[in-house]
């Protein structure tokens, strides 16, 4: 008897404490995705208003009249850019990284993850040298460039340890049924790592959608994607935080929906391999 | 760009600059203690989360909102939350009787704990999932003969869960190093470095050298640094994860 109600009790305080982590990691973007549906006067009421008409204004002011429209525009066609690139170099990369044995292989692959490792102000500096001497400061091809860096690397990774789990027996009954090298690996192996190379994908395009300190050396008014030119809504003459919200919010809902997607891959991915999930 | 060549004059002048001695230092403190609460944390959650719940998937996603956010809005985010006249997390924390005189931004201390604490509420269940991952691939067996041998959870968890889930929390412990000395976005937002410089991490010194001052000959050998540790920290992350293929 006693025993039971204490294990109750065990159970009671197990569901607070997860509802209490649960609170805390949901409340500030909830608070987010209220304030860009809110009017100017309502956001500085204190003490804080909970309750109030909501309103989509801030995101038409937002898009339409401060032409945040355009920096949508660039910031999807860097973060599709980037990740057409970096799969159509990485995946054939990763495949011969998982099939051939190649000389100082190991060592290459270390040199993989020290680029991806690489805080990005590292290379933000001889990229601004480099893009300002060649012409490319403040193109969107400038920015498809530098998050190809860290993208290409999280490709040839994640893809060898998707490869890697495609055993080798099947390419080699496509070359024995005929197959040329390339159409083993394209029309035998590729469709079999096709989930993996999705989930891949998304993550390339979340890591340049949400990437900020080299679009901000990197560009300047005509390739401004949305990171970058959030802040800018910050002025000395005020700051409008209902449009930062609708900009904010605008952002993540993307990023929430495609993490929801990828979620079982999530751990793997984000790990960059080194947990299976 | 033009410039002489000086040899290794920069870095000697690096070698000599306290700004960046002070730099490396709070970078040092930031990076500790944020792993450190990370990991801990993050195992607790972890162990938190590893039962039969209703919704299970919902609920791992809704622990996982602050890490998808882009850095930018989660800096954004909390500059407006605990702005001094209208935030409504700083309209809570005032009614507790803390920052009525002063403003939490102008304290070097107060605002070096928040950078802190929003990493710690941005990441720590990056780190529980991890473990959570580990923990799904536990094996019964042990468990099984600690229940006979009359273990009691405690020990159960501290002589079977931590070793066995040890190359997991290394791996997880590296992957924070280096995530955390990497942050820039947020603290860049919320902070800009200061007050003075007591939030200036490595990262934005660096850009600070580089792209304010516009001093890059100098910023290029601060840059260099910064990717000596990185070099180390993901040698030890790449020899971890090979030696564990090769173990299982």
């Amino acid at each position: 008897m006693a025993a039971t109600h204490k294990s109750r009790l065990h159970d009671i305080t197990i569901y607070c404490l997860i509802a209490l982590v649960l609170f805390v990691s949901a409340a500030p973007y909830v608070w987010l995705v209220v304030t860009s549906l809110k009017v100017r006067a309502d956001i500085f009421a204190i003490p804080p208003i909970w309750f109030f008409r909501p309103t989509l204004n801030n995101y038409h002011v937002v898009f339409i009249e401060k032409g945040f429209l355009f920096t949508l525009r660039n910031s999807i066609i860097v973060a599709l850019g980037t990740t057409g690139l970096s799969l159509a170099v990485g995946v054939p990369a990763a495949y011969s990284f998982s099939r051939y044995k190649l000389t100082g292989g190991s060592h290459l692959t270390f040199l993989i993850l020290f680029t991806y490792m690489c805080p990005p102000i590292v290379l933000a500096v001889p990229f601004f040298v480099m893009f300002t001497t060649l012409g490319l400061f403040d193109t969107p091809l400038a920015l498809i460039i530098a998050y190809t860096t860290f993208n290409l690397a999280f490709v040839v990774w994640i893809m060898k340890g998707f490869f890697d789990e495609v055993p080798k027996s099947i390419d080699q009954s496509a070359l024995v049924d005929g197959c040329t090298p390339f159409s083993a690996f394209k029309d035998v192996v590729l469709p079999l790592v096709a989930p993996g190379m999705a989930a891949t994908s998304i993550f390339c395009f979340l890591a340049s959608w949400n990437e900020f300190l080299y679009a901000l050396v990197l560009t300047a008014h005509n390739s401004r994607t949305l990171p970058v030119a959030l802040p800018g809504l910050v002025t000395v003459r005020g700051t409008f935080w209902n449009e930062i919200g609708a900009v904010a919010v605008t952002i993540t809902i993307l990023a929430l929906i495609f993490a929801f997607i990828v979620q079982k891959h999530l751990v793997r991915g984000l790990t960059f391999g080194a947990v299976k999930g | 760009m033009s410039g002489q060549f000086i040899g290794f004059g920069n870095y000697w002048d690096l070698m000599h600059d306290s700004k960046f001695w002070y730099s490396a230092e709070i970078t040092l403190v930031y990076v500790v203690s944020v792993t450190v609460a990370e990991i801990i944390l993050g195992i607790a959650v972890a162990l938190l989360f590893n039962r039969e719940l209703r919704a299970r998937r919902l609920l791992i996603s809704i622990l996982m909102i602050p890490m998808i956010l882009a850095p930018v809005v989660v800096g954004l985010m909390y500059s407006f939350l605990l702005n001094n006249e209208f935030g409504t997390l700083m309209y809570y924390v005032k009614q507790l009787g803390f920052f009525r005189e002063s403003s939490l931004f102008s304290e070097p201390l107060a605002t070096q704990a928040t950078i802190v604490l929003m990493d710690i509420w941005e990441y720590t269940s990056f780190y529980a999932l991890i473990i959570l991952a580990g923990l799904h691939a536990l094996p019964r067996g042990p468990y099984e003969g600690a229940r006979v041998d009359g273990a009691s959870e405690w020990q159960t968890f501290w002589w079977i869960t931590i070793p066995t889930l040890m190359p997991l929390i290394v791996v997880a412990t590296i992957l924070c190093l280096i995530a955390s000395f990497k942050t820039f976005d947020q603290i860049y937002i919320l902070t800009g470095g200061g007050p003075s410089s007591a939030t200036e991490l490595l990262s934005i010194y660096a850009w600070r050298i580089n792209f304010y001052y516009w001093n890059m000959g100098y910023g290029a050998a601060t840059v260099m640094m910064i990717a000596l540790f990185t070099m180390i920290v993901s040698g030890a992350l790449y020899f971890v994860v090979q030696r564990r293929i090769k173990l299982f």
